[in-house]
């Protein structure tokens, strides 16, 4: 027996020289599932964002590295995720819809609709505020947990996937490359929640929309005269231009680079007649505030325009429907925004003209950045 | 023989004055301040009814934040140590359970233990600092907080006041508070004396903002919130901020027990 086994010594470290030499692997991993044979070299991986967006921010016990995120894509667009493998995080988060999936709410793989529409993941790395419309969870490796049994989302086990996981053919060797582990009983939900946090870490605008232009030269010519009243009025910087135009409150809540503040508001959706009577409690569910009930945390204003429709429950169809609303400058109930109110500040009657609500909705469309869609380092893999 | 003793003289005297230094630096002590929001003495709450003016209109207030700068203790003899450079106190935090002003208690760390006799304080953002962007910052730094800052002021939000009011007493609150206060011009410093003593074990202070004193002038009327709801978004327009800010001496207090 002994010389067998040394006559098969140079079989088995070839075999383990042709894994080492993969990065991916596609040969089925003998049992008992030992991956020490594989090499652990994982590289850091440098996040690639616009030099006048911060720093991203990375947790100190998840160091983004190249297999990390290569693992982290995987899983993020595999079936293997939800009970029936008809369904992954991309069937909700889609490229093309800047990480949303165009509906007004979404549905899981039994068909069953969700209360809630589903939010773009651009720029999810600088969420510091809770993630999800009501911020249950606190960072992107929690969130990452929750859709795979959600019962209306993917529905099924974290027990369940790690088997799958566990006995298959390449998804062992991925986690090696990526965490180290020496063996696929040593894969768990929280490396896999690591990976795809990695993943949603690289989702970084590419700096080359139109108004990231403007950002760049501050040359208002990069705007037309709509585009740019439009973003004069957004900010709420009229007055640089000597311009006379109304303020439409949008930067206090969708501000800075990113365009959202990752703070919870009521926006002025609904009329209800006291805070219990919304539908949705939002960030209540969460915090147990009675004063949150009907607030909701803002969504990211960048790639606005292909992350149709819109609002938590998506009501409205187009953004010339979201601008409208805001025009009517909410409902008066308790705990609306004072922001809200106050849209169209200092035009006629302080109100937004059809004129100003159409160059609102141009400059929306000047945030679109399909650099950012279509790079080819966040699409499928499979 | 007397070279030996002489080296083992002077390692042990390196030694031992190391360590003294590295007692010095030990010497310092943690330093706790904690910063309270009130209205007219009571601990805000968000969205109560407060009274306000000589009709005593109800007024709630939903938003409260400030940013303070180089906050230092003073010695007698004039100098200082500087507990941070930067700070943002949110009293109306988005993860509360309740509507009850937050008390943020910050701890300084390696305060030299002594007696002080007042405390400094920068209302805002000071202008060094002023000068930067979000951008500049990253992580949980208090000057990475993209909504406290305003691009079309090129400053940050010093501080936020959020609100409405019933001012015409018909039930409805439809008389909305906007007072977000920024721009160098109005960043303002405060001085505030008081025996202040550092010592481990020893209570820390409190910082308190009444924010009804901020709304009364200098001639004890009320400030009137109705016409001036809102602080200009034109920059070279300071003249509702310069009022509140100039009113944060008056509206705040420094205790300790």
């Amino acid at each position: 027996m002994q010389t067998n086994i040394i006559k098969m010594a140079p079989a088995m470290l070839l075999l383990a020289g042709f894994v080492a030499c993969h990065d991916l692997p596609t040969e089925p991993i003998p049992e008992p599932g030992d991956l020490s044979a594989i090499p652990y070299d994982p590289q850091p991986y440098t996040i690639k964002k616009p030099d006048f967006f911060p720093n991203v921010p990375v947790p100190a016990n998840n160091p983004m590295t190249v297999e990390g995120v290569q693992l982290g894509r995987r899983l993020f667009y595999d079936p293997i995720l939800s009970a029936d493998s008809t369904m992954s995080c991309a069937s909700c988060h889609l490229p093309e819809g800047s990480f949303t999936d165009n509906k007004a709410v979404s549905t899981g793989i039994d068909g069953i609709a969700g209360r809630r529409s589903s939010m773009s993941l651009l720029n999810i790395a600088y969420a510091n505020n809770g993630l999800f419309w009501d911020g249950r969870s606190a960072t992107l490796e929690a969130q990452a947990l929750l859709p795979v049994e959600d019962p209306i989302e993917l529905h099924t086990t974290w027990p369940e996937v790690i088997e799958k996981l566990k006995t298959h053919p390449t998804y062992p060797a991925y986690f090696r490359k990526a965490f180290g582990i020496n063996d696929r009983k040593e894969i768990t939900k929280e490396l896999a929640g690591k990976a795809m946090a990695q993943f949603e870490r690289i989702l970084i605008s590419s700096g080359t929309s139109k108004f990231d232009l403007f950002l760049q030269t501050e040359d208002p010519d990069v705007f037309d005269e709509e585009e740019l009243d439009g973003y004069l009025m957004y900010f709420e910087e009229a007055w640089r231009y000597g311009l006379n135009l109304p303020d439409a409150q949008c930067f206090h809540c969708h501000g800075g680079v990113t365009l959202t503040g990752n703070n919870y508001f009521n926006n002025g959706l609904d009329a209800v007649a006291s805070l219990d009577d919304f539908v949705d409690k939002g960030r209540f569910e969460v915090t147990g505030n009675p004063s949150d009930r009907g607030k909701f945390r803002t969504p990211t204003m960048r790639n606005i325009a292909l992350t149709a429709p819109y609002m938590h429950d998506g009501r409205f169809m187009t953004l010339e429907e979201v601008v409208e609303n805001y025009a009517r400058k909410g409902h008066g109930v308790a705990n609306e925004d004072p922001n809200i109110p106050l849209v169209g500040l200092n035009a006629p009657n302080n109100t937004l003209s059809e004129a100003h609500k159409r160059a609102l909705v141009k400059f929306l469309h000047t945030l679109t950045d399909t650099t950012f869609i279509n790079n080819p380092d966040i699409q499928n893999p499979f | 023989m007397t070279i030996r003793i002489f080296l083992l003289a002077l390692v042990s005297g390196l030694f031992f004055s190391a360590c003294e230094k590295n007692h010095t630096h030990e010497s310092g002590v943690p330093f706790t301040i904690s910063y309270k929001a009130t209205y007219d003495g009571e601990q805000l709450t968000k969205y109560k009814n407060y009274p306000y003016g000589t009709a005593a209109y109800p007024l709630q207030f939903s938003r409260f934040s400030t940013y303070l700068s180089d906050i230092e203790l003073i010695k007698a003899d004039g100098s200082t140590h500087r507990l941070t450079e930067i700070e943002w106190v949110e009293f109306t935090p988005d993860n509360a359970s309740t509507d009850l002003s937050a008390i943020p208690a910050i701890t300084y760390n390696n305060v030299p233990e002594g007696e002080y006799t007042g405390i400094r304080i920068g209302y805002g953002v000071k202008p060094s600092l002023n000068a930067k962007v979000p951008a500049d910052f990253s992580g949980n730094h208090p000057l990475a907080r993209e909504l406290e800052y305003w691009s079309g002021w090129d400053s940050y939000i010093f501080n936020k006041i959020e609100g409405q009011g019933d001012a015409d007493n018909n039930g409805a609150f439809d008389h909305f508070l906007l007072f977000h206060c920024g721009s160098d011009a109005v960043y303002k410093v405060y001085e505030f004396s008081l025996p202040i003593h550092v010592h481990a074990g020893h209570p820390g202070l409190n910082v308190t903002f009444d924010l009804k004193k901020l709304f009364i002038l200098a001639d004890g009327s009320w400030y009137d919130i109705v016409t001036n709801h809102a602080t200009s978004n034109n920059p070279n327009d300071i003249s509702v901020a310069l009022v509140l800010m100039n009113n944060f001496e008056k509206a705040t207090s420094v205790t300790q027990e």
